[in-house]
């Protein structure tokens, strides 16, 4: 058995729409332990823990507390970044629509321990039925004392408010989201100062992932340490992953850190649909790598990933059969982020409309050997330059082709005069 | 709901703004929003039109341009790409004699093209207003739209 759950173990097992049953399968007892400790201990649990963040850049989550913590201001927020458009991941979607209240308990010991009263779960407009879920999670919770004024009869207010997106993925970019909450267009800002520093309206934010969030309740429940003998020593506890694309099956599936993708793909995934052969995966999601058949014994955990020059823990594993042409998926990606750039930098902004005349280049068999150069020239000028997280890793999947498809490239090109 | 209804529902604050646009064009017959509405919200909400036209062209959800009475939004991403065998997009397409972008004659129906929808393990997937219609076929995505034409 290669799956583990822990953060999905209610999922499909409880009725979500009843605060009851989340009751009666241990649901707030987290938050009740939580509030016995101090906000320090709470966060030295997180710590022991070694949780990371789930949302793909993989940030020490205890690190995080402890900068908003620190912060006098008496307003603070926490953030669920609930924006998931990261193509090829829905496990946000899936504990939203299946766990809501453990999303809701995760930010009220976050809040407990970073002294912030109110929290902003952000869901991309499109999730209609997350929306819907979590508008009435939060309503229950409130009823039943959860959430709100003398939260379990102490001296803890939290309340939280759901904000809907309205169609743009680069809002799940912290800043970007921060924006957006503020009501202005989506663009991310210059950092320093860090959202813990200066996030919504001006007041130290900090800002996690639905997944990340989720953990937090199960860190508590059974111990930092015990948390922290799961997985990797770099990587602790588990991770949901996507499967998507052509396998036999797909869906979302929990692991431990460190297990090989080829036995995810093969095991869980059914492998290959229709008995064909993959020709490539592109992990993360859009602004992942992708990888040859041949590079599927690499482990899941952040530090192999980091390799990439891409923090791309988000969890997606997208597997395309050999009857996909590289270079047509290249352009789809960069299509993709063209329409999503938010046009802020230069880099983001032109270098995705150029990378995609090059890639048409390729395509039609009209690259010369002076476009290999630039195109790999411009993936690594706007990996290095680009203001924000989407621009810095929209080159990617590109990178990673040219160092592992590179024959392909080569195959391309057309020499003048020859 | 009027405008100023939604408006009297919600704090006089900027950060309202994304909000009060979202219930506005779904109460809308025709999703989209005027020039003068655009101005209301902004005198309402003490920010400049400016402002609201950024919002409005930014987010892909708001038009300024009357669509259709029902959006038919097809997913473009590649997990729904790789197992698309049929082209969903093409399907609608000719199905309803009008391209992505495009509204039908009776204004029935305007198709878009959505980034990815989070239902990758469903795919190919589109979304009609705000309903997901997920494990596509040719014959389900005409009937879905039969479905509501009526």
């Amino acid at each position: 058995m290669l799956e583990r759950k822990l953060v999905s173990a209610r999922c499909g097992v409880i009725n979500p729409m009843s605060i009851d049953d989340y009751l009666a399968h241990d649901g707030y007892k987290s938050l009740e332990k939580a509030m016995t400790l101090t906000k320090e201990a709470v966060i030295a649990e997180v710590k022991t823990a070694g949780l990371r963040g789930r949302g793909g850049a993989g940030f020490p989550t205890a690190m995080k507390m402890a900068s908003l913590a620190i912060e006098a201001d008496p307003e603070k927020y926490v953030v669920c970044n609930a924006d998931e458009g990261e193509p090829g991941n829905f496990k946000d979607r899936y504990l939203l629509e299946n766990d809501p209240h453990s999303v809701l308990e995760g930010m009220a010991i976050v809040g407990y321990a970073t002294g912030a009263t109110k929290g902003y779960i952000y869901i991309r407009g499109e999730y209609d039925l997350p929306i819907r879920t979590m508008r009435w999670t939060v309503e229950q919770a409130g009823r039943r004392g959860y959430l709100g004024r003398m939260i379990l009869g102490c001296d803890f207010t939290f309340d939280v408010e759901i904000r809907s997106g309205a169609g743009s993925y680069v809002c799940g970019e912290e800043f970007a989201l921060i924006e957006s909450i503020e009501g202005k267009p989506g663009r991310t800002r210059v950092k320093p100062p860090f959202p813990t520093q200066h996030g919504i309206f001006g007041k130290p934010t900090l800002i996690s992932n639905v997944e990340t969030f989720v953990n937090i309740p199960v860190i508590l429940a059974i111990g930092g340490s015990e948390f922290a003998k799961i997985g990797t020593k770099s990587s602790t506890g588990t991770k949901l992953i996507c499967l998507s694309g052509n396998l036999n099956h797909r869906g979302i599936f929990e692991i431990p850190f460190g297990v090989p993708i080829r036995a995810v793909i093969d095991e869980l995934g059914g492998g290959c649909a229709n008995n064909r052969k993959i020709r490539m995966v592109q992990l993360g999601g859009a602004c992942g790598p992708i990888i040859p058949p041949f590079m599927l014994d690499m482990t899941i955990d952040y530090e192999r990933f980091e390799e990439f020059e891409s923090k791309t823990g988000a969890g997606a594993i997208i597997v395309i059969d050999d009857r996909f042409d590289l270079f047509k998926i290249l352009l789809r990606i960069v299509k993709f982020f063209a329409h999503e750039s938010c046009g802020k930098c230069v880099p983001c902004r032109e270098g995705n409309a150029q990378l995609s005349i090059m890639l048409e280049k390729f395509i039609d068999r009209r690259a010369t050997p002076t476009d290999l150069l630039s195109l790999e020239s411009l993936a690594r000028v706007m990996h290095q330059t680009s203001l924000c997280g989407l621009g810095q890793t929209c080159p990617t999947s590109i990178i990673a082709a040219l160092r592992y498809f590179r024959e392909d490239f080569l195959e391309r090109i057309e020499y003048p005069g020859i | 709901m009027s405008l100023k209804t939604i408006l009297s529902n919600h704090p006089n604050q900027p950060d309202q703004l994304i909000g009060i646009l979202l219930e506005l064009q779904a109460e809308k017959d025709r999703s989209f929003v005027t020039e003068e509405e655009a101005r209301e919200i902004a005198n309402h909400l003490g920010v400049t039109e400016s402002r609201v036209c950024a919002v409005l062209s930014f987010y892909s959800f708001f038009a300024t341009e009357p669509r259709g009475k029902h959006v038919i939004r097809v997913c473009k991403d590649v997990p729904c790409h790789v197992v698309d065998d049929f082209d969903v997009l093409k399907t609608v397409e000719e199905f309803l004699g009008v391209k992505a972008g495009q509204t039908t004659a009776n204004q029935k129906f305007t198709i878009e093209t959505s980034s990815c929808l989070g239902c990758c393990d469903h795919g190919p997937a589109m979304r009609i207003d705000e309903t997901l219609y997920v494990d596509l076929t040719a014959d389900r995505v005409r009937a879905i739209i039969a479905d509501i034409r009526g």
